[in-house]
């Protein structure tokens, strides 16, 4: 028995041990993913005041259903799951828009923004790191992901920071891979004008 | 100079993963400084999403979520129903081989010592009953429901 549970994958010796009654197990699964599950929450949920009683729902939804977990995913990306459906209930019931179109949008600005690039190519090499370096790259880059769409931040982050496959990224949001795939397309294009509109005037 | 430039999305892939594009796209970025210029943007764009501080809670959320979580279920007592159920065997044996020497016994007995046996096997039962009754009183103080 023992020499099968050497075997075993950590994430089922955890969830049995849990099954088993050892709440410091459960910690230990906390301990484990609270780093995705703030991610998605600090990326989905606006209000900062919420964010404690839904991190806290998510991880009771977690032990309530974990009986039926079948280990067909990660443990952590069904924890990640999870907070997903929980912070999009909450979206809802809040009425917010999961993804604006207008993030999507070219504004005239960014039109005459792509035009003076081409007329005048020279000035625009990596005209972004010119921009940032001003501007303390880190804050500004999380000024302008905070006014994306909560879903296109999300996959950003998922994708970016947390070094997730789109497969992964599929599964935590029930997205097909080729939409996970689009969207941070978009994502990243609407980051991009976001920056060079909000920061180029005054910069350059 | 050709009028082909890539997509955004070509780019950006080609930004996250040089390896991908084509010899087309490749030389292409070379030549167009436009085309140039956004591929470095991407690039910059996406190594910094990489090493962007990440979020942490502000507050112990393991410690908080532990406390919620409902009282662990009593596991089934197997050996106080395997014991009980011995030794229901064993009277019911007993009581099979030697019963009708018991019932003899018990009516050659004087009445007031089946009284006292009958009285001595109540006040046991009942001071049983009593320690049962504490015990479970004291368990449901222990545990907290808040």
């Amino acid at each position: 028995m023992s020499h099968q549970n050497a075997y075993q994958h950590p994430d089922q010796q955890l969830v049995s041990r849990v099954l088993g009654g050892d709440r410091h197990a459960f910690g230990i699964i906390i301990k484990n993913t609270e780093g995705l599950v703030a991610q998605l929450i600090f990326k989905m949920i606006p209000v900062p005041a919420d964010r404690k009683d839904l991190a806290q729902d998510v991880y009771l939804k977690a032990y309530k259903n974990l009986p039926g977990f079948k280990f067909q995913s990660k443990l952590s990306t069904w924890i990640g799951q999870i907070t997903y459906n929980t912070c999009l209930h909450y979206l809802e019931k809040k009425k917010v828009v999961l993804i604006d179109e207008r993030d999507d949008e070219e504004g005239g600005q960014q039109q005459s923004l792509e035009r003076l690039q081409q007329k005048d190519v020279g000035r625009y090499d990596n005209e972004v790191e010119c921009l940032l370096s001003a501007k303390e790259l880190s804050v500004i880059l999380n000024t302008e992901m905070d006014k994306l769409s909560p879903v296109y931040k999300t996959l950003l982050s998922l994708y970016h920071q947390e070094e997730m496959s789109y497969a992964e990224i599929g599964q935590i949001t029930n997205l097909p891979e080729g939409t996970v795939k689009n969207y941070l397309f978009r994502a990243r294009k609407a980051l991009k004008q976001n920056l060079l509109t909000n920061y180029k005037r005054e910069d350059l | 100079m050709s009028s082909y430039h890539p997509s955004d999305n070509e780019l950006q892939q080609y930004a996250m993963d040089g390896t991908f594009a084509g010899d087309e796209l490749a030389a292409h970025t070379q030549g167009c400084a436009a085309c140039s210029a956004k591929l470095a943007n991407y690039r910059l764009l996406t190594r910094q999403m990489s090493v962007m501080p990440k979020p942490a809670f502000d507050f112990d959320l393991a410690g908080l979520v532990l406390q919620q979580l409902p009282a662990p279920k009593a596991e089934f007592p197997w050996i106080a129903v395997l014991g009980v159920t011995l030794t229901m065997i064993f009277l019911a044996a007993i009581s099979l081989l030697f019963g009708s020497y018991l019932v003899q016994l018990l009516q050659d007995l004087p009445a007031l010592f089946a009284t006292i046996l009958a009285a001595s096997a109540i006040a046991v039962f009942a001071g049983m009953l009593n320690t049962m009754i504490k015990e479970h009183h004291d368990q449901m103080k222990k545990l907290d429901f808040n």
